[in-house]
């Protein structure tokens, strides 16, 4: 008989990716969970569940600690990992929709059911289109990056402000860019880190196929080339810009930290999940080209302005780095006040990325043939 | 083998696509020689599942229809590009059927001949007007939903005008009444008749007169056999559906297509006709003091007479003539801008088509026409594609007004590589990479081409793929011809367009209306409400602006299995709603109208059908 934990949950998004990891990490520790879930992609709520406790190994026991409701009952706390992830204006529409009035709605919830706390899962990146410092408290900066970062500032003022009115404890959870288990390379998803990885991968497989199957016409109008040795030269010029930093953080560091501030912080408070040796664009393109076995790969740097006369791969990843420049160099530095000494307490330290990790991820995704396991 | 058979015979959607020779492959012989829907591969399939019902006895013209097909494969090949079904198998077993019943009974006694069918033989010859049930029977249903089989006792297939002259006269006589048919591919239940089938096509006189731009033609041709005469003298005329008789088709829908836009529709098609009224004299429109068949009212109107000639409009084609395709994700923009196309006298042939349309059109097989359009609508959220045809200097405006269309080269790739367009890694990338941009605007740029045909592989085999293997030869060598992916020749041929009847037979709700982004959304939401409400497969058909964007047609489509009682039902209970939505909306704007009343009245001058109140 597992023993109860005193604690119980209302989970909103915890089929989501990091929802999911803290779904398994908090039913391990047998709190009670209610998990709110809608049916997707033709699964019913209780199939997706199900699918996502095999994923993660649950036993029957631990399973039995998650209900599925719409509800939350009173007194339960909620945690509102709930979010929609797109960047793009065009979607702006959706985002607002699942940022702001899905959260409208839970925090409403939270009211009508005297929820003992408010836990919300946001994004370090919620600090705006900002250089330097970034601390742990509501910032209001004057523009953003993109709507994504702009949806998630506005909740998390919106769940402080109801929050405050209401007298509901709120904690508020801020994770850099989050990739696979360092450990084991497992992830449930293969989007931010893994796509322009998996896009090169996809490039080097129809570039080898037009060589090696066709006479290569297309590979040589894109300036592709193979070498005596079989590595392919890809010539691809990514922009960054100087001193601009990339914030990876594995999934397994995330959950434990998420988790034991759950468990530990009784204060209202902002925390940065983050990685304090935060690596940089040139580091992944050398495990990339390492690990796919391409040379021509480099990162140049864009702040004079735009790489001149681009050729079609380096147009392919125009637009793709446009939008994420923000992130893989990146001046944001997030300032972990609150955060590092509870996590340095518990034991918990985030690794640095390195190519054996970096290996890993990828193996278990090319493994899986890129697809999610949502 | 039986069952199958059966079922492939059981599916014929009369759309006629083996009555043309669209894919090269000459047609069935004995069509052509006989005349009688019987002799065609379709007119099989009708008398072998009527022999298994036991709807008819084993005839003398059962046993020919039999005896007189070859087992040339031609009919497998035709079928199998637009339908996926396989008509040779039922070849095969009609021939065991008849075998086995002359085996055992002998050969079968010719049926009983009465004093008309007496007279009709003398009118046409003996070989031409036939009271055999066999024959009969292949003149007696469609699949529309609403229309009951009707068995007539009659059917003729004339050669001149003078024969069907006096057909009418004769019917006049004994009182026999007579449906009038091209090739039955309207398939509403308007070429059924208890008495005669009068089946117009062997009239395929076509003269041209290129002077005065025009081409005189008999009501038993095609628009595609017509389109490549005149194809083949530099000129073009305004056809839709390529196995449609030029004649009925102005009789029945007034022609519209996409290059409606700009050569019109009804009597815009024809410089004049001539006809043999009910009394089987004869008149032409020009004439003074003939019937005004330029005349429209809204109200079910009867047969005005029997076309026998028509003269259909030459258009002249620039020879830097090309199409591309513009997408959109919503359909109200989409109006807006082919709108602002037509107003601005920009393309020559201009339609909105549809997620379902182009990935039907464009995919060989139901499997990969569900996968396409997945990739198109979901993934590269091209929803309406606009496809504009014209001469260069319309593609430029295009494009100064709305970069990143898909041009004809780019189209081509993606046909020729649509098995591999089906996989999700490669449209996946391109949704992933796009950035803030629009995936399809993002697939459209120069510079990333040879990337896209590097994962596409684009070729005739690669297409032929998707086809069954013993067929793929066949389909590769049809790929070479650059025709088969070009939107112009695709679009002036239609070869490709009775495609949207493969999975199930299509109902087509067709209404005039102003082309106005606001009115076409509703009617769209009207029309989808119809078929959710009715649990029947549904979905936006295409909008073609009309006359300099003041109105457009708009197609609705309706999808159901025409052999399934339950889906026939739930069809006409649709038809229902659509009526009372079509009346109610027109109450309220009475710009717009249902097609339904240009039936019989497709000769009218295009003005009274879209500005009379
Ligand atoms: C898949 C599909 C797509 C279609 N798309 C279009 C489209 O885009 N545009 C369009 O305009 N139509 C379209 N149609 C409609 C169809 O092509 C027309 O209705 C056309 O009339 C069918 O030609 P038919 O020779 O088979 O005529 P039939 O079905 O034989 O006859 C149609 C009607 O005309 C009468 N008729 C036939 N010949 C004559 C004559 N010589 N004199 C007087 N009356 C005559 C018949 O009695 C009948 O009432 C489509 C049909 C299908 C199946
Ligand atoms: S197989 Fe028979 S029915 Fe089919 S096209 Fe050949 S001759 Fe005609």
């Amino acid at each position: 008989m597992p023993i109860e934990n005193s604690r119980s949950f209302f989970i909103t998004g915890g089929t989501g990716f990091l929802g999911s990891y803290l779904v398994a990490a908090l039913c391990r520790k047998n709190y009670q969970i209610t998990l709110s879930v809608r049916p997707k992609n033709g699964y019913d709520a209780e199939t997706r569940v199900r699918r996502a406790a095999e994923w993660f190994g649950l036993t029957e026991d631990e399973i039995s600690n998650i209900s599925i409701g719409d509800h939350c009952h009173q007194g339960q706390e909620i945690i509102h990992c709930a979010s929609d992830t797109d960047f793009a204006e065009r979607n702006r529409r959706e985002i607002e929709a699942s940022n702001l009035q899905y959260l409208e709605e839970v925090l409403k919830m939270a009211k009508s059911k005297s929820a003992s706390r408010f836990h919300y899962l946001g994004t370090a990146y919620s600090a705006g289109a900002v250089e330097g410092d970034c601390p742990e408290e509501l910032t209001y900066p004057e523009k953003f990056t993109n709507v994504y970062e702009e949806t998630k500032n506005r909740a998390e003022r919106k769940a402080y402000d109801f929050c405050k009115n209401n007298g509901i404890k709120l904690s508020i959870y801020r994770p850099s860019i989050v990739y696979g288990e360092s450990g084991t390379g497992r992830s449930r998803k293969f989007n931010a880190l893994y796509y322009p990885v998996k896009a090169i991968s996809f490039i080097k497989e129809i570039m080898l196929k037009d060589i090696l199957e066709k006479v290569g016409k297309r590979a040589e109008a894109l300036g592709v080339k193979l070498k005596e040795g079989g590595k392919l030269v890809m010539p691809i010029r990514l922009k960054s810009i100087s001193g601009g930093k990339l914030n990876l953080i594995p999934v397994d560091f995330f959950t434990k930290a998420m988790t034991a501030i759950i468990e530990k912080n009784t204060e209202d408070g902002i925390f940065h999940i983050v990685n304090s040796g935060a690596g940089d664009l040139n580091e992944l393109i050398e495990y990339t080209s390492e690990y796919f076995g391409i040379e021509g790969l480099k990162v140049v740097n864009g702040d004079e302005g735009e790489i001149k006369d681009k050729n079609g791969l380096e147009q392919l990843f125009e637009s793709y780095v446009k939008m994420y420049l923000p992130y893989i160099a990146d001046r944001r530095v997030f300032l972990t006040d609150r955060t590092a000494p509870l996590l340095e307490s518990e034991n918990i330290y985030c690794p640095k990325m390195n190519y054996d990790i970096f290996k890993r991820c990828m193996d278990y995704a090319v493994a899986s043939g890129w697809k999610d396991h949502m | 083998m039986k069952e199958k058979a059966y079922r492939t015979a059981s599916n014929c959607r009369h759309y006629a696509m083996c009555k043309i020779d669209y894919l090269g492959t000459g047609l069935c012989a004995s069509g052509p020689e006989r005349g009688f829907v019987t002799f065609y591969p379709q007119g099989r399939m009708d008398l072998y599942k009527a022999l298994v019902d036991g709807t008819v006895p084993v005839t003398p013209a059962a046993v020919e229809a039999a005896a007189t097909c070859t087992l040339c494969g031609i009919c497998d090949r035709q079928c199998c590009f637009v339908t996926e079904l396989r008509p040779q198998s039922v070849m095969h077993a009609l021939k065991e059927h008849i075998a086995g019943h002359v085996s055992a009974n002998g050969e079968p006694a010719s049926p009983d001949e009465d004093e008309f069918i007496l007279a009709l033989k003398r009118i046409t010859g003996e070989k031409y007007s036939s009271c055999d049930p066999a024959v009969l029977v292949c003149y007696s249903h469609d699949p529309c939903p609403v229309a009951p089989p009707r068995m007539p006792k009659y059917a003729a297939v004339p050669k001149t005008a003078d024969e069907v002259a006096a057909i009418v006269k004769l019917c006049a006589e004994h009182s026999v009444p007579y449906a009038v048919r091209g090739n039955g591919s309207s398939v509403m239940g308007f070429v059924m008749s208890e008495g005669l089938v009068i089946d117009l096509i062997r009239m395929k006189e076509i003269s041209f007169d290129e002077r005065n731009y025009k081409v005189r033609v008999g009501p038993g041709v095609t628009s595609y056999e017509l389109q490549k005469e005149a194809l083949a003298r530099g000129f073009r005329i305004n056809a839709a559906e390529p196995a449609a008789m030029v004649c009925a088709n102005i009789m029945c829908s007034g022609i519209f297509s996409l290059f409606s836009a700009s050569y019109g529709i009804n009597a815009d098609n024809l410089v004049t006709a001539g006809f043999v009224g009910k009394d089987g004299k004869r008149f032409s429109m020009h004439d003074h003091d003939s019937p005004n068949l330029f005349a429209y009212s809204k109200e079910d109107r009867e047969l005005p007479g029997i076309c026998i000639w028509a003269e259909v409009k030459l258009h002249r084609i620039p020879e830097d003539e090309t199409g591309v395709l513009v997408p959109f994700e919503d359909l109200k923009d989409a109006v807006a801008f082919a709108r602002e196309l037509s107003f601005r006298r920009i393309g020559t042939g201009i339609g909105i088509l549809g997620g379902e349309y182009i990935s039907v059109f464009m995919s060989p097989s139901i499997e990969l026409a569900e996968k396409i359009k997945n990739v198109f609508t979901r993934t590269l959220k091209i929803n309406y594609p606009v496809l504009v045809i014209g001469d260069k200097y319309d593609i430029e405006a295009v494009r100064s007004i709305k970069p990143g269309v898909i041009d004809n080269d780019l189209f081509r790739t993606l046909f020729l590589g649509l098995p591999s367009l089906a996989k999700p890694e490669w449209p996946d990338l391109i949704a992933q990479m796009c950035g803030d941009k629009k995936p399809y605007e993002f697939l459209s740029e120069q510079s990333i081409r040879p990337l896209i045909e590097a994962a596409l592989d684009p070729s005739p085999e690669n297409i032929a793929s998707a086809f069954p293997e013993d067929l793929r030869g066949f389909f590769g060598q049809v790929y070479e011809e650059p025709a088969m992916t070009d939107l112009v020749k695709l679009n002036e041929l239609r070869i490709l367009s009775s495609r949207m009847g493969r999975e199930k037979h299509v109902l087509a709700i067709i209404v005039y209306t102003p082309a106005d982004p606001e009115i076409i959304a509703i009617l769209n939401e009207g029309f989808d409400a119809i078929g959710l409400k009715n649990n029947i497969r549904h979905d936006y058909g295409f909008v073609t602006p009309l006359d300099f964007g003041k109105r457009a047609v708009f197609e609705y489509d309706y999808y159901l299995d025409h052999t399934d009682p339950a889906e026939r039902g739930k069809a006409g209970a649709a038809l229902g709603d659509i009526a009372a939505f079509i009346g109610r909306f027109s109450s309220e704007h009475p710009d717009v109208k249902w097609i339904r009343y240009t039936l019989y009245q497709g000769f009218a001058r295009k003005e009274h059908i879209l500005y009379a109140d």
